[in-house]
């Protein structure tokens, strides 16, 4: 089960540059939630707060009611880049979590062998992360955030650098995944789409300071089906979040619809 | 499926005699240097003194191969000293000043400002120090050789990536784990690179040793050989010192490609 995380008019700046202006929001334990928004808006900044990895400015985080002061370790973060360790196979790539936690080698050497399997890696265990494509090492370095349990996982863009196929089996996975063990979960994505399918809630960020422009509250039954990104429902939220960024001037459309989307109903 | 066909390597076989194939351009181009030079001794005729001819400086090297033998001992042994120390200095140093602000705003400009010194000129003061013996070669040797092991190992250990350091973290290792794990590892192609040049550096450190004060080695030999107008001598020194160098040098290259065969400065697909 997961732990509650609850962030109090966290920031952060570097220098004189304001990633993160003050922001407060809380997730429940064992929730599923999403962050989208534009490049540069503060996404990679927060989860490394959360994580522990890195100080704020200002303001507190705290992981099931403790201030974290040091980097958190019963986690499991994929970063933005795969940050595969180039002298490791793929095995020990993944392995090195247990490694690190001196978790028995035997019984996680099967989980780690079950969970590549699962990526489409079969046959790549004792590869080098330089005989790997970009979403092959992607989806190692998922691997390598799950394989330990963590009752908290911290996801940057983990389908960035994965074909649309591929994406959609993780993504899948991933709730399977998270139904059975019900980790807390904050998933950073540039998907409106894959956002919506997966989480639990939505918060949208906004650019220049970032800062959170909105959340949303994702209704929608579990589990959820491929086919139910075709639904009314499930489309109406998308739409929304597309108008939200419309409004903040990421996203022009060329028919120029703002004036539209600024009437569309808002949850 | 096809992509582990991308796994498969060339066979042990085509390896071999492309490697092989690679190793006869130098030593054809030697040969034929050989040739025009035996060539040049014959028509031209110089003093012996002067230039030697291919043959004769063969012959010398059979007469008095025991001797030489001995001597490149004496200066192997005294560059793998200075090398093995230089490592020993360098590493370290390294750590602290790519640890440590204080290290590197305190260490390193005096580094680099005492590398504008040639370090040759030190030579009869480490001799006032140490005198004569074995630890003068090798003190020269190290003060030639270390300072590049010295850069090269802080700009590998400062261009690991931060979230690498992070990951490390996040899975709870000890600022000790994190750096046998993780800042080792990832900086070690950049430390060959240092001790690559290290290597070479350590045989000039030693002949420079001996040709200020010793009675033994090559640069020994050398001087000895000059003062005799032995011409055909020296150049059989010189002979045994490239050897020293290119032996050595293929040493270190073997333990790169033994300790990282994941680099793409070792790997073959990457050549
Ligand atoms: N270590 C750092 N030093 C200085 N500035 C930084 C640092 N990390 C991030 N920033 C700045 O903070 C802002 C937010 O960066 P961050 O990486 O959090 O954005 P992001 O939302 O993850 O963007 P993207 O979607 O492109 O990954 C950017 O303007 C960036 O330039
Ligand atoms: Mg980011």
């Amino acid at each position: 089960m997961g732990k509650s995380i609850s962030i109090d008019r966290v920031g952060k700046t570097y220098g004189t540059l304001e990633a993160l202006s003050p922001t407060s929001f809380d997730i429940a334990e064992g929730e599923f939630v999403s962050i989208v928004g534009p490049s540069g808006c503060g996404k990679s900044t927060l989860l490394r707060l959360i994580a522990g990895l890195d100080l704020a400015s200002r303001g507190t985080v705290a992981i099931a009611g403790r201030t974290v002061d040091k980097p958190e370790t019963d986690v499991g973060i994929v970063f933005q880049r795969p940050v595969l360790l180039d002298w490791r196979s793929v095995i020990d790539n993944v392995m090195i979590q247990a490694e690190a936690r001196r978790l028995p080698r035997e019984a996680y050497l099967q989980r780690s062998r079950e969970l590549l399997k699962a990526a489409g890696l079969d046959g790549f265990e004792t590869a080098y992360p330089h005989q790997l494509s970009g979403g092959m090492s992607q989806r190692v370095s998922v691997c390598r955030a799950l394989v330990h349990d963590p009752s908290l996982l911290l996801m940057d863009e983990p389908f960035g650098a994965l074909d649309a196929l591929t994406r959609d089996q993780m993504m899948i996975d991933l709730q399977k995944l998270w139904l059975r063990s019900r980790p807390t979960v904050l998933f950073v994505t540039h998907s409106v789409q894959e956002a919506v399918f997966l989480s639990d809630r939505i918060i949208v960020m906004a650019p220049r300071p970032g800062r959170v422009d909105a959340t949303l509250t994702v209704d929608l039954p579990r589990p959820r089906r491929l086919a139910m990104r075709g639904a009314p429902a499930f489309n109406r939220l998308v739409d929304d979040i597309l108008a939200r960024f419309q409004r903040m001037g990421v996203l022009s459309d060329d028919a120029d619809q703002t004036e539209e989307a600024e009437r569309a109903p808002v949850q | 499926m096809s992509e582990t066909q991308t796994l498969a390597r060339p066979s042990r076989a085509t390896e071999m005699i492309r490697s092989n194939a690679r190793a006869l351009y130098p030593l054809l181009s030697l040969l034929l240097i050989g040739l025009a030079w035996q060539l040049g001794v014959v028509l031209f005729e110089p003093a012996p003194y002067l230039l030697p001819s291919p043959a004769s400086v063969f012959t010398v090297i059979v007469a008095q191969f025991e001797t030489l033998l001995y001597h490149t001992g004496i200066t192997a042994f005294e560059t793998t000293l200075a090398f093995l120390l230089s490592i020993v200095v360098a590493v370290p140093l390294a750590f602290a000043i790519a640890r440590y602000r204080w290290c590197e705003n305190m260490v390193y400009p005096l580094l680099v400002m005492s590398q504008a010194i040639p370090k040759v000129a030190l030579a009869p003061l480490v001799i006032v120090w140490l005198g004569f013996g074995l630890g003068t070669k090798v003190m020269i040797g190290v003060l030639v050789a270390f300072f590049p092991v010295v850069v090269s190992t802080v700009v590998g250990l400062k261009s690991v990536p931060q979230d690498m350091v992070h990951l490390g973290r996040s899975m709870g290792l000890s600022e000790a784990e994190i750096f046998r794990k993780i800042y080792l590892p990832a900086s070690l192609p950049s430390i060959f690179g240092g001790l690559k040049v290290c290597i070479t550096l350590a045989v000039v450190g030693a002949v420079v040793g001996e040709f200020v004060g010793a009675d033994r080695g090559l640069g020994y030999l050398i001087l000895l050989a000059s003062g005799q107008l032995q011409t055909a001598l020296m150049f059989a020194a010189l002979f045994f010192l490239v050897i020293i160098g290119v032996v050595s040098f293929a040493l270190v290259q073997w333990a790169e490609r033994a300790l990282m065969p994941w680099h793409s400065s070792v790997r073959q697909d990457a050549a």
